[in-house]
Order: C-alpha cells, then structure tokens, then sequence
C-alpha cells in the first residue's frame, strides 16, 4: 500500500487516487458523473448543497457528501442507489420552492446549474407547496446586483470573495430559511469590483448590471481570448452578439489568472463598442483631418515616407509600437522598419519596464527574468514594493494574499499606501515615495544613515523585514513598474539587483504596466535592440534578422526617442501610442510632430498624437484581431478575434503590412499566424553575463515638514485609454481625483469630494479630493491613467515622490 | 448510592471554591499531577468507560489520547455549555451550583491532553453561570489551579479563556461552536477532520461536555473500576437526567446510567402531574423521537434507545399526559428547528419548514394520508442533512407520526385525538 495514494471502489470499479484526494474527485477521475451546486473548483470543499451524496462504508450510517469526505483506502462508494437519487431529486424539489421560475427574463438562464438539476432529476412537479420570495432585485454596487429570490445559499460567492480575492465583502446575514446574501461591512457592496461573485453564481442571483438583459447566454458567440489591461494577461472568454461584446468572463484554471479576474478583466471591455472609436482613415486636407478611403491614405503615407528617404535617408524616419497592441503587430512594425525603411530608429514607450529590464539585465545579465508567477508564489518569501499591486496587477495580488493565507508563504508589504495585503502580511510598512530603492538596497543590507527619516520605516520594522529576507531560502521581490516609477525605473531595478546580489535565493519580478510591455522588450522595440531582445551590435543576432527580412538590417543604432524627434525627425509611424501625451515634454513633442514631413498614427482613439498626426489609420482592439501579448512572465496569451473590426479598421499588423506593401515590400501575410511562426523563429534569449556589481541608490531627500508628497500609481479601476472609455469602470471611478489622509484633509478643511488645486514646480491641477484611509500622513495620492489631471502637469520628468502644496479652491 | 457529579449541590455556597475545597476539591488534581502520567490519565478514563454527555457518547479517554498524539500545538482543552436543547437543563445546574468540580476535571483533560490553553463556552442565556464559573476561573487562578506551572509543577501550564454565547442552539454542536469561538458565524464545520486533530483554531482540540468534566475528579479518586459498576448492565457511571413536562416534579436527578424512564418517570419525578395518565414520553431532549408508554421499562442510555429508534440524547426527559396532542407536540419541535437551523444546507435549511407546513396542515384539518408518506420521504433526504440538527431535526415529528399514528390520522379524518392507552 503506497502513503502516496488509495484505492477505494466506487460503484463496483476499482480507482487509485492520491491521498487526500475527496471521494468526488476520486468519482471525477473516473468520469462517474456526480451533481453538485456548490462546488466552484477554485473553492475549497463546502458541503452546503447535499447533491453530491453518496453511499460510503466504512462510514456513517447514512449519506454522505462526497465533496468534503476524503477517499480512503478500502473505502466501497455507491454513487447511484435508489435512496441516493431520491435524495438528490428531494434536495432539488425543496430548493424549487423558494427558487422562481423566472427563467425567460433571468440573465443565468442556459448556464444555470439549478435548470440543469432540475432537468436531469426529472422534476416536473413538486409534492411541496411552493413559496416564492418577493424581494426586491438589490444593487449592491455600480456594477453588481442581487435577486435574493434566486439564491440558493450555496455560499459560492462569500467563499469566492474570500478564498480567492482576499476581500470578503458578502456574507451570510440571519439564520434558518430566513438566510440572505449581504454585503459584509458597509450598507453597499463596497469591495474590489471583480464580478467573480457573479462569475461564480451557479443561479441568476448575483448579476453583472452592465450584462442585465444584453443577451440569452446561448446566444453569444464565445471567444478565448487574453485580457488587454495589464501585464498579467489573464484569460478571458469573450461573449459577442451581432458585432459587440456583451461581457467578458474568466476562462478555465490555468496561469497566470488561475480562474480569477479583476474589475478591469470583467467589466473593462465595453471600450471595444465605444462610439468614439476611430472607424475610418483619416487624411489631413486643408489643416483638418478628414476620412477617406484605405486607398487615399496609403497612398499618401507611402509617398510621403518615400520622399523623406529619398530627401533625408532613413534615418529621418522612425517607428512607435505600442505595449498595447500584440507581438504580431509590434513585430510587423519593426520588420517594416529595420527592413523596408532602413531604420533602427525603432521604439515603444513603456513607461518603466524597459529601463529596469535594460537595469536587470546590465547588473544580472540575461538570466535576470522574467520569471514565472509559479516561482514568485512559491518563494518562502514574498516582499511587495512600491505600488500597491492589489490595484496596478490585482489578480498577482489576489494570489500573493492566498499564498500568504494558505500556503504558509511570509508576506512583507512596503507599499506607499495602504492595501488589501497587509491584512495578510507578517510585516506591513509604508514606504515614502521617493525612498524605495534605497529600502531594497537597506534590505540588501547596504549601511544607509538616516534611515528612518528617508523611508519612513522605523529601525525594528525594517530589522524585521531584513531578518526574514535573510533567513529565507528564496525571496520574491515585486514591484510594478508604472508610470510611478518615471525618473527612478532604474533605481529601483538596482536596489532590487543590490538585493539579489546579496543573497542568493532573490527572485526578481518586475510587473509591466501594460498588456504588451514584456513583449515589446524581448521583441526588441528599441533603437538597439532585435527580436530576443538581443543586442543590435550582435552580429549574429543581426545577420539571422536580415536573412529572415531578406534585407539588411543596419549596424548603426538609432537615435533616444528624444534625440530623434528633436533632431533628423522628418517622418513618425505611431501605432497604438500617444507619444505626446505620454511626453516628458508635451509641448515640445507636439511641436515636433507639426514639423515633420508626415506623421502617420494608428489608434483605436484620438488623442494628442492622432491630432497631430497627417494620416489617422483606424487600429483593430483586442477583441478585433489575433495574436499574442506577452505578460509578466514572459508568457504568451493568445487573442482571437471575436467580432470583426468596427468600422472599416483592421487589425494593426495588417495596416502596416499594407502600407510596406504599397511601397513595393508585401510580406505576403493574411493573416497572423505566420507572423507568429517568423518572430518566434528569431526569439532566441542573448546570453549575457551582466556586471554583477552591487551600486548605491539615491533615495528623494525628506519632504518638506509642511508639504506634502506626492504618490502617483495607478488605480484598480483606471486602465489607461481603453479603460476610460469602458462605461463600467468610468462608473466605479468617474473622474480624477486625489486621496488624502483625514488627519490632513481635516487640517486643512477638505472635506470628501471638494476640489483641491495641487501644485508643485512644475505645474497644478485641479481636481477632486477623496479622503481615504489608505493614504498615509503626509502624502497625496493621484492616481495615475486617467486621461485627465496627468501627475506629469506636475512634475513632468519624475512626478511621484515630488513635493507638492495642497490647497482648497 | 453514590454521587458523582451532583454530590456537591447540597452543600452551602456549593459554588464557591472554600466550599469545593472543604468537600475535598482539587485533591483529584493534586494526586494526578503527583502520581499520573498524562497517558495513565487516559488509559483511565478509557478503563472507567466515561463517554460523552453531551449525547454522542464519544470514549472520553480515546478523545484525549487522540489530542494527546497530535503533534501540533497548542492543544485545547474546550468545555461545552451551551446547553440549548429543549427539556435540558444538566449542565446549568452543574454551572450555577458546582463550577469547580468542572473545571477540576477540565485542568485534568489539559494534563492528560498536553493541552496549554481552553475554553469555556456556555450558553448565552446562562447568566447566574456565566457570573459563577467566571468568579470560579478567577479564584482558581488564585489559587494556583490554573496559570502557569500549576500546583507547584513545572511544566503544567494551563490558562482558560471564558466565554459566553450568542443565542443560537446550534452552536452546541462541537465546530459550530469552533467557528463561534473564532469569531465567525456558528455554522458546523465538516468532519473528518475531527476536532481532536483540527479543532479551534485549526489545532487539536478536546471538547468536552460540562458533565463529562465533572465526573472526572471522582473517577480519578476511585478508579475506574468504581466509576464503571455505577452503572447498569454495560452502561458506566451516572448520568444527570432531567424531568420537564406533565410530570409531577420537574427536576435533576442524577442516576445510573441505564436508569429505566419508569422509575425517573415515577420514582423520581412523582409520576405524571395531577395523577393523569401518561400519553408518551421523551427520552433526551426535543430532537429524540417520542416513545410510548410500552416502553417505559426500556433502559434510559444510548444502546438501548437507539434499539428503539430513538436517542438517549441529552437524558432530558420530557412528560406527555393523556391529553397531550402528539401532533401539536411534532408541530412545536418542528417549529424549533426550523427557527434554529442555521440555514447552511438545503435539506436542513427547507426541510424543517415543511415539517412545520406539514404538521400544520394536519393540525387544521387540511392533511391527507400522502402527508405522512411525504414526511417519512422528506424524512429521508433530511438525513443527508449537513449536521446533526438536520439529521436529526424530523426525528421527532416522523417518530410521532409512527409511533402516535392514531393521532395523525384522527386529525386528517376530522375525528378527535384518541386519549392515552395507560
């Protein structure tokens, strides 16, 4: 007998499980088909719906639920008596009498567990009267809402919300046939928005209000698809009608999301319909951008970047891809560049991950990462700096709380802000904006003076910290790397690597900010950089690009980004990227592109740059096109086009396909799938050794006793451009606003939801003021990716950590 | 005959520990922690067959080893007070007159469990107990009984947390009472694992009845042995049996266990109020199944009821004349489990309102014979209840109805009841 499995019989057949294994999935394994209402397996076992019953000896004398009894050895299990079916038929007929047969108007109708029981235990009358409940349909939030009518108290959203986000905001409320779900702490459902109580509902009771009547569930077309949101790149089933998506919901187990989403991933996807998507091209005639026909405009971008390489060689012409946009689409681009224009003026903003990647890389070498999520939980360790991830990566975040809670990982959060982990954390500090590399390279054990006054962690807290660090056999390291970390990526890359030098066992997890910005790092999206991300001086690397380009790619690398738009710029290609806005220099960056010969730019949105631009070409959103994003694991996540492009926009390695094809280079692509093969041909990793050398960080002097310092990361339910055209999240967070703490926002006579004026040397906006418990003393938080009140008004080069003034209007 | 764990009630200020120690209390201590080793502490209580009173009749000494044999500390020692079923009343005696003699026995369990920390839960609506076992822990401390290195040992440490509950009867089952402790709604947890593995907290835990406790001292004195032959025929010890109902005088009486309900009925208890005739009766509590006058000789402990299809439960006897409506007693039963289950499983949680919906509709003259087939079906489909209180919850209205059938059928065929067969 091996301690590792059992053997029991079930219904006559012998099955081996491993130990520990539930008689269910012992049942499962063997594909005897058991019914059951509260299962979720995202959840643990609960036992609340009795429909799993079986017959087990040894065992009690009576039913038994075969979700919640471990299978043991020499167990003999009966899994469809008469008396078992009779139970179940029973259980089901009870549950009728409260449950409304509502089923034409309710949103679950098709996909509900209760219809299929009643289905398959034949129930066609009950012998019990029926007592239907009358309550009210609840709104529990902006986007969830309860029919009380339909519940079935199975439990699965309260365990959802706990097991598996870690915020427990539902719970049961009374006792006996009397039981209802409610929200647990506040008179509204006042939690992190992520539809996984819905998503986990096996009845119609807990429902999406954007979702509430948009289709029949049979009537959707079905997508699997990849959220583009963030860097965690969490699968999505994407559901369709007639051309538009209805909703979007969590597809199947495996990594990175493990059956979970967050707000962004549920709800964010409405941009897709908005009504103010580019549908068209767009030529400027006149001063004025005005449609016209695919043709008209190709032939414009064409002639016009034929006669700035003719006049100015191709140096004067440069490339933009886009973390937004896929692998396929960024790879078109720089193949259409480095090969048909001649340039390696090749780039894709990307906010920090490049410059910590590049940081990593130089001090690590190539075998910095990116790492697996699987390591980053699997760590003994698992240290949370910078940005609250529960709100910049919140599924990784979800996950990392669980490990703490579940799987016995140590937890160490020094997050500006306070956050949904430190309710799981061992130690949790808040860490001054401005002073984080130089935490990381305090816990790497560098003597830094004035500790306390520059971090804001006092002496034990961080001995705490330092002492589990050291004593742990692997520690994760995890910090986004968003806009936040403008001005100081690199630093903090290097406290990480100071960290990782200093102790073995460090694992390094820098989390893009967007879907695709590990993508466009290893596809190379950089002047000196080739598909790999291997280095443009390696001749090799470069020889293998022009033998699959069959053109030459040149030695020469380009120009910064900066350098080139102030300098040779005569042509810009933008594809899915708003370079002024995103600007250190707005202004300057405008006045650039109005010089330029032709600036060409492809989005799914106007913004600064497709206004500045001399053709608009309408780009495909992830629901559109297929492809590939790359997360934060360096994972691909497979996008499938779920409706056809709207208007007449195609997705936007197409667009650039067709624009090297009128100049005479056609790729011969029709659809992704090749692009996929060739770029996965040039995807070898460099091998380089990195420096290994530990480098001391600055950290930002202390604010100033009477200013404040200013926090800027992103927030849960802001999601860049696309975000902020989805209904839903614009709903849960409607306008910029900046947080502060009560004791400030008391002393200087703010209350919730005045205007406040911030200013800083660089600039002051204007906006709406939270108070907000998770904002320490002393600091200003403004969200980041709105598309209004940007920190940058503030401090264009390195707005988080700057000291600004607080003023009531 | 000898007094196990009522011997102290008579004695004045019986609650106090003076009058405890002046009885001879926390000698048992004294001696166990001079002479015993925590195993010879449960091989005794193994050996004297003292098994749960709270009516699951769990070995108490197997209880302990288990804990013991646990690797994962700290152990718990938790002691069950939150009496709350109907026609019970042992425990709040035991509480309000004789605190000490429990937790005596409750320092004892810690010992033979390794335990280091307890609990002691009792009923919310227990306010005398609740004010004398909270002056007993303290005085106990005091005294050295409880704290750090008890009596002078080293190594026995043993503290004690009180708490009192909320009002609801299903805590009384041993992982509703887990999830109360830790601060979350009392529903039961599922079992395996066992509490003495995965109890409060997750770690190995004892629970044991107030009763059970206070019979451990004495046990101790005089061996297990003594303790056993109290006892009738295979049953060991005493057990403190409560009379409520149409009987004469209501009241404690703490017997053998195995005492016949003739004899508690009418020996102890004067027989049925006003010298009418006895209808029924219930063996334990209002979750056993009512038996008939027939069976008045049948041995009040767990084998003998079960033989009857009945429990022994919590030996609260409660006393049904001649004029008693069967139904109406099904119909109050059922409306008290469906007012106390907590809601967590389907057939607990529907199930007890339609055996209040069925008896009602008997009781107005609006049943049919399909009723009683339907309440055995519904019977049925309630034992894959998630707990105790479902599985147990329509034992007593189908046990009426099979027992006291006549009843039923009189009120479906528009006739009255018929009057009691002694």
């Amino acid at each position: 007998m091996s301690s590792e499995t059992v053997t029991l019989t079930i219904d006559g057949q012998e099955v081996q499980v491993p130990r520990g294994a539930t008689v269910l999935q012992a049942c499962e394994s063997i594909g005897v088909e058991i019914p059951t209402l509260c299962t979720d397996p995202r959840l643990k076992p609960y036992g609340a719906c009795r429909m799993c019953v079986v017959e087990v000896q040894p065992g009690p004398p009576r039913p038994t639920a075969s979700c919640t009894t471990p299978a043991g050895d020499g167990m003999t299990v009966v899994t469809d008596s008469q008396s078992i079916k009779d139970i179940r038929k029973h259980v089901i007929e009870l549950q009728l009498q409260h449950h409304p047969l509502d089923c034409p108007y309710c949103d679950q109708a098709g996909t509900c567990e209760l219809q299929d029981e009643v289905f398959d235990q034949e129930i066609f009358q009950s012998p019990y009267e029926t007592v239907p409940k009358a309550h009210p349909e609840e709104i529990l939030n902006e986007v969830i809402l309860i029919n009380h009518n339909r519940c079935i108290l199975c439990g699965r959203c309260v365990r959802m919300c706990d097991e598996q986000i870690g915020v427990r905001a539902l719970d049961f409320v009374e006792r006996a046939v009397g039981t209802f779900i409610a929200p647990a702490q506040h008179e509204f459902m006042d939690c992190e928005r992520c539809g996984m109580c819905i998503e986990t509902c096996p009845v119609g009771a807990l429902l999406s209000r954007p979702f509430k009547h948009a289709a029949r569930s049979w009537q959707t077309e079905k997508t699997a698809s990849t959220c583009p949101h963030c860097a965690v790149g969490c699968s999505l089933l994407v559901e369709s009608r007639h051309g538009s998506v209805v909703r979007t919901r969590s597809n199947g187990l495996e990594e990175p999301d493990r059956g979970i989403l967050c707000a962004k991933g549920f709800f964010g996807h409405s941009f897709v319909n908005s009504g103010e998507r580019i549908t068209e091209p767009l030529v400027r005639r006149n001063g004025a951008l005005q449609p016209a026909s695919w043709s008209e405009a190709l032939n414009v971008i064409s002639a016009g970047l034929r006669e700035v390489l003719d006049a100015h060689g191709p140096q004067a012409v440069g490339v933009v891809g886009s973390p937004n946009t896929t692998n396929e689409d960024n790879y078109t681009l720089q193949r259409f560049a480095r090969a048909v224009l001649g340039t390696n003026n090749v780039y894709s903003q990307s906010s920090g991950l490049h410059a910590a990647a590049r940081t990593l890389r130089a001090v690590l070498g190539s075998a910095a990462g990116p790492r697996s999520q699987s390591e980053l939980l699997e760590s003994d360790v698992i240290l949370v700096v910078g940005a609250d991830i529960g709100q910049t990566h919140n599924v990784v975040g979800a996950h990392v709380k669980q490990a703490a809670r579940d799987d016995g990982r140590t937890l160490l959060v020094a997050t500006r802000l306070a956050s949904g982990l430190d309710d799981f954390a061992t130690v949790a500090a808040r860490v001054r904006p401005g002073a984080e590399a130089v935490l990381l390279s305090a816990l790497a054990g560098a003597d830094i003076p004035n500790m306390h006054a520059l971090t804001g962690i006092d002496a034990d807290t961080l001995t705490a910290m330092r002492s589990r660090v050291q004593a742990a056999g692997t520690v994760a390291v995890v910090w986004d790397t968003g806009v936040w970390t403008l001005g100081k990526a690199e630093a903090i890359a290097q406290g990480a690597a100071n960290l990782a030098l200093a102790h073995d066992g460090v694992k390094l997890f820098p989390l893009p900010e967007r879907a695709n910005a590990a993508g466009t790092f290893l596809l190379g999206m950089a002047p000196d950089l080739l598909p790999g991300a291997r280095p443009l001086s390696d001749d090799e690397a470069r020889r293998q690009a022009s033998d699959a380009w069959g053109a030459p790619v040149p030695a020469e690398p380009g120009l910064a980004f900066d350098d080139f738009i102030d300098g040779p710029m005569q042509a810009l290609y933008v594809m899915g990227e708003d370079v002024v806005g995103g600007s250190a220099n707005p202004q300057g960056a405008q006045a650039a592109l109005e010089r330029a010969r032709l600036v060409v730019a492809q989005d799914i949105f106007m913004n600064a740059t497709t206004e500045a631009a001399d053709v608009v070409l309408p780009g495909a959103t992830f629901a559109e096109k297929g492809g590939h994003f790359t997360n934060f694991e360096g994972r691909l996540g497979r996008l499938a086009p779920a409706i056809p492009p709207v208007g007449k926009a195609r997705p936007d390695w197409e667009i650039v396909a067709r624009v090297s094809a009128a100049m005479g280079a056609d790729f011969g692509w029709r659809s992704h799938e090749p692009i996929s093969t060739e770029l996965a041909g040039l995807m070898q990793r460099p091998s380089l050794p990195g420096s290994r050398e530990s480098a001391a960080v600055n950290g930002a002097a202390p604010a100033p006793a009477d200013g404040f310092v200013l926090a800027t990361e992103q927030h849960l339910y802001t999601a860049g451009v696309s975000g902020r055209r989805a209904d839903s999240l614009t709903l849960m967070l409607p306008e910029a606003v900046a947080e502060l703490n009560a004791g400030d926002a008391q002393r200087l006579s703010i209350a919730h939801g005045d205007r406040i004026r911030l200013s800083a040397d660089g600039g002051e906006v204007n906006l709406k003021a939270l108070v907000a418990d998770r904002v320490p003393p002393g600091v200003v938080s403004l969200p980041d990716r709105f598309l209004e009140a940007a920190p940058r008004q503030l401090d264009p080069r390195a707005p988080d950590g700057a000291a600004v003034r607080v003023h009531k209007v | 005959m000898s007094l196990v764990v009522t011997k102290n009630f008579g004695n004045p200020q019986s609650w106090t520990l003076d009058s405890y120690r002046a009885a001879g209390g926390y000698t048992a201590l004294a001696r166990v922690l001079r002479e015993m080793t925590p195993e010879d502490v449960s091989d005794l209580i193994k050996a004297s067959g003292l098994s749960g009173r709270g009516g699951a009749f769990f070995p108490t000494g197997l209880k302990w080893e288990f804990v013991r044999k646990d690797p994962k500390t700290p152990r718990y020692v938790v002691v069950n007070g939150d009496e709350s079923e109907p026609g019970t009343y042992v425990n709040r005696y035991s509480l309000e007159l004789d605190p000490h003699l429990m937790l005596e026995g409750m320092i004892i369990a810690a010992y033979a469990c390794h335990a280091t920390l307890g609990y002691v839960y009792i009923r919310g609506e227990y306010g005398l107990a609740h004010e004398r076992t909270q002056a007993a822990i303290r005085d106990a401390y005091a005294a050295g009984f409880l704290g750090s290195g008890i009596l002078g040992t080293s190594g026995f440490d043993f503290d004690i947390t009180f708490r009192r509950g909320a009002g609801a009867y299903i805590v009384g089952e041993e992982t509703a009472l887990f999830n109360s402790l830790e601060g979350k709604r009392g529903n039961p947890r599922y079992k395996p694992p066992f509490p003495t593995n995965v109890g409060v907290w997750g770690l190995p835990t004892a629970i044991n009845n107030v009763e059970t406790l206070s019979a451990v001292p004495d046990i101790m004195r005089n061996g297990a042995e003594w303790f056993q032959d109290l006892g009738r025929g295979e049953a060991a010890g005493t057990k403190m049996y409560c009379l409520s109902g149409h009987v004469a005088e209501p009241g404690v009486h703490e017997l053998p266990m195995g005492v016949t309900a003739r004899e508690l009925i009418y020996d102890y208890g004067g027989g049925v109020a006003g010298g009418r005739g006895l209808k029924g009766f219930k063996p334990g509590g209002a979750s056993s199944a009512p038996l008939t006058p027939n069976e008045l000789d049948a041995a009040l402990e767990p084998k003998s009821m079960g033989a009857l299809g009945t429990i022994m439960g919590t030996g609260g006897v409660v006393v049904f004349d001649e004029t008693t409506d069967m139904v109406d007693v099904a119909y109050r039963d059922a409306l008290f489990f469906e007012e106390e289950s907590c809601g967590f499983c389907i057939p607990c949680r529907e199930g007890a309102p339609n055996l209040v919906q069925i008896c009602e509709r008997i009781l107005h003259g609006q049943g049919t014979m399909d009723d009683l087939e339907l309440l055995e079906e519904l019977g049925a489909s309630m034992m894959a209840s998630f707990c105790g209180l479902g599985q147990f919850a329509h034992q007593p209205v189908r046990g009426a109805a099979r027992r006291f059938r006549e009843d039923f059928v009189a009120h479906i065929e528009g006739r009255p009841i018929p009057a009691a067969a002694s």
